[in-house]
């Protein structure tokens, strides 16, 4: 991922190296996957090239030298001009805030994926960002990052020119459980944790209950286990061995261990059917940080988070989505400069498998490309956990002996 | 309808424009009178833009600025107006804080009580009630025309110098002083302040007109008020040649001369003039900095959903009362460097307001005319080489 003020104003060339003019603009597409389409390049006048023509960013944009120039569609609209610096309005149309700097991913392709509305997009246009937030966490002030997806806005209003929330919290309470738990599943965990603490215990057992099995377990992760115990003893019996069943075996155990006697057999009646071909093999024994993490903030977080870990030898990387986008390994860790961000150096074309993928052959995709882990995604590219090498070596032996 | 004009024209007038009028009149007498004629006219013309464009795009000139110049200047002319503004208030504490002496009140708790006062009636009243507290701090710049009065000044005299002025002397000193009559009431703080109160109206297209003719009227009683107060000290210390160290001590030097009771007027119109400084000074930060980072800003705004707005409001008005309570601290200087950064903003604010004037797609039919923006850019090169003037003297 990239900050757009980070390309702004960068100059670009041809791969002729012939000079084009500096990068003014960029435009998307109005849908629910921004896509950036083209660019806008200022030299004595401004023409549009398409985006597709780009070929690498590396301090300067490089673009191929038989790129012709193209015009603005219907329902596109530019970063600069329509979104940067904007206000951003909440329903009732009350002003939030403004937007600060825009951030765009480039896996698979080129899109919008959010907007920084916190102090940080600020600081970052005066290249301030890594001096002030180093000072400021010093006094351990650090500003939080605050962002918003690009599913939080309202994208008719901003073909408008205005640029609205969907939903604000207040009213978010106001909603069946059903429709809360879809809106909450476009945020993240943090503010999902956020908004059913302000809820009573029903009504937050009934929105985790609607909520995608993903979401579930991290926050049952996070719950003690005294309070997961009671949403589950609030939620239909097999909703909640979904839940227990993506849990460790000792959080899991702890959790039932708060129930009633009646609840607890049942549970694990439930638990004894559930099945996948590579179920036993999954650990929830991982690591993930973000793309633009530092070396350095990664490195105390393994130091705080996994002392209690049998092993560590993949950082895997989430984008804002909470998708899997990359991951480096321990090696490539140590070997960068610790001002680094992940999103520098990380590996992108990722080995992974899903909860379908058989046995035979998640184990041989192992051997095949050599490595120590792979990761278990769902369809939407989130990471349930990873088999490792040490889960399999059972397997192995028995097929070899 | 009436109100953010007159209200903005007039706070022009706040302690620090009292007391530049009160050194001029005592220095020059009615001769300076010929300046106010040229003043009035160009307030007159900047606050009509500001008015116009906040009535048009129903944004404020932070929320302009922001969304076309970008966020790097947006800071960085934030900065300097909080910087300015800081001085600016600090001034009128400082004036208070003289006023208090006057009428023997203990000033520590004469400020505070002030600073808690404005806090209340801001947070707690709506945008109605504190433009009904606004516009009764306007009728108290009436305590200048009698104080005026009482001087017994030659009145003969004060109208021709307005038109014709027969007693100039034309020297150094009265560009000088020229210039920061002029400076004192065409303000950055009363461009951003003018459109923010206008969109916290919500004044419609359709009353634009009447919008207009307020802020010509709001001009001119502005000056109207200016007028006295020159006549005021003209009449007492320009005739018995008596020099004015500060403008604050005014209302003590006229008493011996025009009574104890124009003293007194005199100076409850200086501390009236002070409360209204700091508080639309300090609003004018507030506003601005709402509409420069997108919050919500507003006098209807209920205190939770407007903290940063009264935030601000409450966090300038502390620190400039503080500063003026400190007893090592050399007031005049303070003044005098935020004030120069005044200078330095005022061509740009200007600059950006001619600009936005002139953006056909967004101001549409109200885009200033052609035979307007001959005469109010002409006007603006005038203030800004008087300023610049000013501001490059200032070191030589």
């Amino acid at each position: 991922m990239i900050y757009f003020s980070e390309i702004l104003h960068k100059s670009i060339y041809t791969d002729q190296n012939s000079y084009l003019g500096r990068l003014k603009d960029l435009i998307f597409v109005v849908k629910d996957r921004p896509y950036i389409t083209k660019m806008v390049v200022g030299r004595e006048k401004e023409v549009v090239y398409p985006l597709s023509s780009l070929k690498s960013i590396n301090g300067k944009l490089i673009v191929s030298s038989d790129v012709q120039s193209t015009h603005l569609d219907e329902n596109e609209l530019y970063i600069s001009k329509n979104l940067l610096d904007q206000q951003i309005i909440d329903l009732a149309e009350n002003k939030v805030v403004r937007v600060n700097d825009v951030i765009l991913q480039n896996k698979p392709e080129w899109y919008l994926s959010g907007i920084d509305i916190s102090f940080y997009g600020i600081l970052r246009w005066f290249g301030l960002e890594k001096s002030i937030v180093s000072i400021m966490k010093l006094i351990s002030l650090a500003p939080v990052p605050e962002v918003l997806s690009w599913v939080d806005i309202q994208p008719l209003e901003l073909a408008r020119g205005r640029i609205k929330l969907k939903l604000e919290q207040e009213r978010l309470k106001k909603l069946r459980p059903e429709d809360l738990a879809d809106y909450l599943e476009l945020t993240n965990t943090e503010s999902i944790k956020k908004i059913l603490n302000t809820m009573d215990q029903q009504s937050a057992a009934m929105v985790i209950k609607n909520l995608n099995i993903n979401y579930q377990t991290e926050l049952f992760n996070i719950f003690s286990s005294e309070k997961a115990a009671s949403v589950v003893s609030l939620i239909e019996p097999d909703d909640a061995a979904d839940i227990l069943f993506t849990l460790d075996k000792q959080k899991r155990l702890e959790i039932l261990s708060f129930l009633s006697i009646e609840d607890r057999l049942e549970l694990e009646q439930l638990l004894n059917f559930a099945h996948t071909p590579i179920g036993e093999h999954i650990t929830t024994e991982f690591f993930t940080a973000f793309p633009n993490d530092t070396i350095k903030e990664v490195m105390r977080e393994i130091k705080n988070k996994t002392s209690n870990f049998e092993h560590l030898n993949y950082v895997y990387v989430l984008n804002q989505n909470k998708q899997l986008v990359g991951v480096c390994n321990m090696h490539e860790l140590l070997l960068n400069d610790e001002d680094t961000p992940l999103y520098k150096f990380m590996i992108t074309n990722l080995v992974a498998i899903n909860l379908t993928t058989p046995e035979e052959i998640a184990i041989s995709k192992m051997l095949k490309y050599k490595l120590y882990g792979l990761p278990v995604i769902d369809r939407e590219k989130h990471l349930l956990g990873m088999i490792t090498l040490d889960s399999i070596t059972g397997f192995l032996l028995e097929h070899f002996s | 309808m009436f109100g953010p004009a007159t209200i903005t024209a007039i706070s022009d007038n706040d302690a620090a424009g009292v007391a530049t009028y009160s050194l001029a009149g005592a220095k020059f007498g009615y001769s300076i009178l010929f300046v106010l004629f040229f003043v009035t006219i160009l307030l007159a013309i900047t606050q009509e833009m500001g008015v116009r464009i906040a009535v048009v795009t129903k944004k404020g000139l932070g929320d302009l600025i922001r969304e076309r110049y970008g966020l790097r200047i947006a800071v960085f002319v934030f900065l300097i107006l909080l910087i300015a503004n800081m001085g600016s208030i600090v001034a009128n504490f400082a004036a208070l804080k003289a006023t208090s002496h006057m009428f023997n009140l203990p000033t520590i708790p004469f400020l505070i009580s002030i600073v808690v006062l404005s806090f209340f009636f801001i947070t707690k009243g709506n945008y109605a009630v504190n433009q009904k507290i606004f516009l009764i701090g306007v009728l108290l710049y009436f305590a200048y025309i009698f104080s005026a009065l009482r001087a017994k000044p030659d009145w003969g005299a004060a109208f021709t110098n307005l038109i014709i002025p027969k007693d100039l002397h034309f020297s150094r000193d009265y560009v000088f002083a020229s210039i920061a009559v002029l400076g004192t009431t065409i303000t950055p703080w009363g461009q951003f302040f003018i459109q923010s109160y206008v969109n916290d109206k919500k004044i419609s297209l359709k009353s634009l007109k009447l919008a207009q003719i307020e802020t010509y009227f709001g001009a001119f009683l502005t000056d109207f008020f200016s007028f006295f107060m020159i006549v005021a000290t003209a009449a007492t210390l320009f005739i018995h040649k008596i020099p004015l160290v500060s403008g604050e001590t005014a209302a003590m030097a006229i008493r011996p001369f025009a009574g104890e009771f124009a003293g007194t007027l005199f100076g409850l119109g200086l501390l009236n003039a002070g409360i209204m400084g700091v508080i639309i000074i300090s609003l004018s930060t507030a506003y601005a900095f709402s509409e420069f980072f997108g919050y919500e800003g507003s006098l209807d705004s209920p205190f939770d959903r407007g903290k940063l707005f009264y935030g601000i409001f409450l966090f300038q008005m502390i620190l400039a009362m503080s500063i003026v309570m400190l007893p090592s601290v050399s007031l005049f200087q303070i003044v005098f460097y935020t004030q120069s950064l005044n200078t330095i903003l005022l061509p740009i604010i200007l600059f950006f307001l001619i600009r936005i004037a002139n953006l056909k797609h967004v101001m549409g039919e109200y885009t200033n005319s052609k035979i307007y923006n001959f005469f109010s850019i002409f006007s603006v090169i005038l203030i800004i080489s008087a300023t610049i003037f000013t501001f490059v003297s200032a070191f030589f």
